[in-house]
């Protein structure tokens, strides 16, 4: 019984040490670590708030096996250089009404931000944002690869993104006839 | 003894499909992988046969020596008017997945002049090409660079459609393959709705006012001016559907009062003027961009299919059951 009142309180010390740091701990699928406020990653990051609050913050790193260690640098990037410019209050609502709410434009800095990355790098940011629960990241991501789109005819969206047309002949004339209105806008 | 090429059957149609496969690998960013072999090239015509024969690699294998790579190779027998097209991964134990065809070359009418364009080319490329790339990159845990779109999960392409500016821009996106035509049909409320709510139909580079969860318009703070004030009055006027609002019982899907919405604003005095002026503008610079003369665009399925049907001189008119009932 003393032995385990003994890990209790060694549990709670670790605790109570690991609530006095002010960064977090992460690890890559490539056992890279990255440390990041934890501030900015309460803010940003609905996950990593979560695991926070909840205690199962790994003092070692802990470990986001979905994400390499690019994608985690640029987040760890994202957070550290720039969760100041954003208030915490327009996090908390944009995340209640994410799904209805419109989205707000990218500032100035995050598009630079997003400019600078490979075609890669920006989706595998959209993977980790989208895995972490940041949604500003998200939209901003989200953004950038929708502007990629914007006005563009299929073929030139198959081109830019690499996607198999695997509709025969036939059914791509017939959705091109159901969808006729879109290819006369603009 | 000597044989010439002319015994083969159609030694240059050989060739020339051989570059067409060629030709069907290049838009993958394909590479010769470094063990060795000059991708593409054809063998001398011995006496015994012909035959071309090439591998490819992905740009991302390329600089491992020993890279997996997809073999072509085109065979054809003299005298014979058969070739083989054998097609497979060189390092594949399983010849389930190998490409095996035999070509009647009598039969096989090779376009002429841009063979990108044709059906042949179109069907290689798409097909038995991309399979093989496919699987290389798969069997060596890679995606090609601009792949990543594929494999991002649902939940991550539906927040990237949700931003595109139209609904036009989203029309188009599920043009692109089936896969993005089922997630944009399985999201379509989700999706619809959402460019329905929130995206102006006339102008989409500055969106100043949102309808909130009730359908309420909600004006964004900042912009002030007798302009800001005009516009943000023809945008709450003209830019949401207040008649869809009302007529509708329920019965029509998001996608529906979106596109009844857009028909409604294109009906509008203001969007005709400013396609006369367009007009007019194009006539005075000499470029029409109408191409001679005002065409309507379809604004719909419908609309399309009835213009597809007969005019002018060459319509017939029938009159209607009730006409003929009353003037027996």
């Amino acid at each position: 019984m003393e032995v385990d009142k003994g890990k209790g309180e060694a549990e709670e010390t670790r605790k109570v040490a690991e609530a006095d740091r002010d960064t977090v701990t992460l690890k890559s699928s490539d056992g890279k670590l990255f440390e990041v406020s934890k501030e900015a990653a309460a803010r940003l990051s609905t996950v990593l708030a979560g695991m926070i609050a909840g205690g199962s913050i790994d003092d070692n790193g802990t470990d986001l096996k979905q994400i390499g260690s690019e994608a985690l640098e640029n987040v760890v990037d994202y957070c550290n250089k720039h969760a100041n410019s954003i208030p915490s209050a327009a996090l908390i609502s944009s995340s209640i009404s994410f799904n209805t709410a419109p989205f707000k434009e990218p500032e100035e800095w995050e598009r630079k931000f997003v400019d600078r990355l490979s075609h890669d790098a920006l989706f595998d940011l959209v993977e980790a944002a989208n895995f972490l629960g940041m949604e500003r990241l998200l939209d901003v991501t989200c953004h950038k690869i929708s502007e990629m789109m914007k006005g563009k005819s299929p073929d030139q969206i198959r081109e830019v993104f690499n996607i198999k047309n695997d509709y025969t002949k036939e059914e791509l004339e017939e959705i091109r006839q159901e969808l006729a209105w879109a290819f006369y806008d603009d | 003894m000597a044989t010439s090429t002319k015994e083969f059957a159609d030694a240059d149609l050989v060739h020339q499909l051989g570059q067409m496969i060629h030709a069907a690998f290049l838009p993958y960013g394909v590479q010769p992988p470094p063990s060795g072999h000059v991708q593409g090239h054809p063998s001398e015509p011995t006496s015994t046969s012909l035959c071309v024969c090439g591998r490819y690699t992905a740009p991302q294998l390329a600089h491992r020596v020993d890279a997996e790579a997809a073999v072509l190779i085109l065979y054809a027998a003299p005298g014979c008017s058969d070739v083989a097209l054998v097609m497979f991964l060189d390092k594949a134990r399983d010849t389930r997945d190998m490409y095996l065809e035999r070509l009647d070359v009598a039969k096989l009418a090779l376009p002429q002049g841009d063979w990108r364009r044709s059906t042949i080319s179109w069907n290689l490329a798409n097909g038995v090409c991309w399979g093989l790339l496919d699987q290389l990159l798969r069997r060596n845990g890679l995606t090609m660079p601009g792949y990543r779109f594929r494999s991002l999960p649902d939940d991550a392409k539906a927040e990237i459609l949700k931003r595109l500016p139209s609904g036009a821009d989203l029309a188009r996106v599920e043009c692109t393959c089936r896969d993005l035509r089922r997630l944009v049909s399985s999201r379509n409320d989700e999706l619809w709705r959402h460019m329905y709510r929130h995206k102006p139909l006339w102008d989409v580079s500055e969106p100043t006012t949102y309808l909130d969860d009730d359908d309420d318009p909600v004006e964004e703070r900042g912009r002030t001016g007798l302009f800001g004030a005009i516009r943000d009055f023809l945008r709450v006027r003209w830019s949401f559907p207040v008649d869809v609002k009302r007529s509708d019982d329920g019965q029509l899907s998001w996608k529906d009062k979106y596109l009844e919405a857009r028909n409604n604003f294109h009906d509008c005095w203001l969007w005709s003027w400013g396609q006369r002026q367009k007009q007019k503008d194009a006539d005075k610079t000499g470029k029409n961009v109408f191409g001679g003369h005002h065409i309507k665009a379809p604004r719909n399925t419908y609309d399309y299919k009835d213009k597809k049907g007969p005019r002018g001189a060459r319509a017939i008119h029938t009159p209607s059951a009730r006409y003929r009932w009353r003037h027996r």
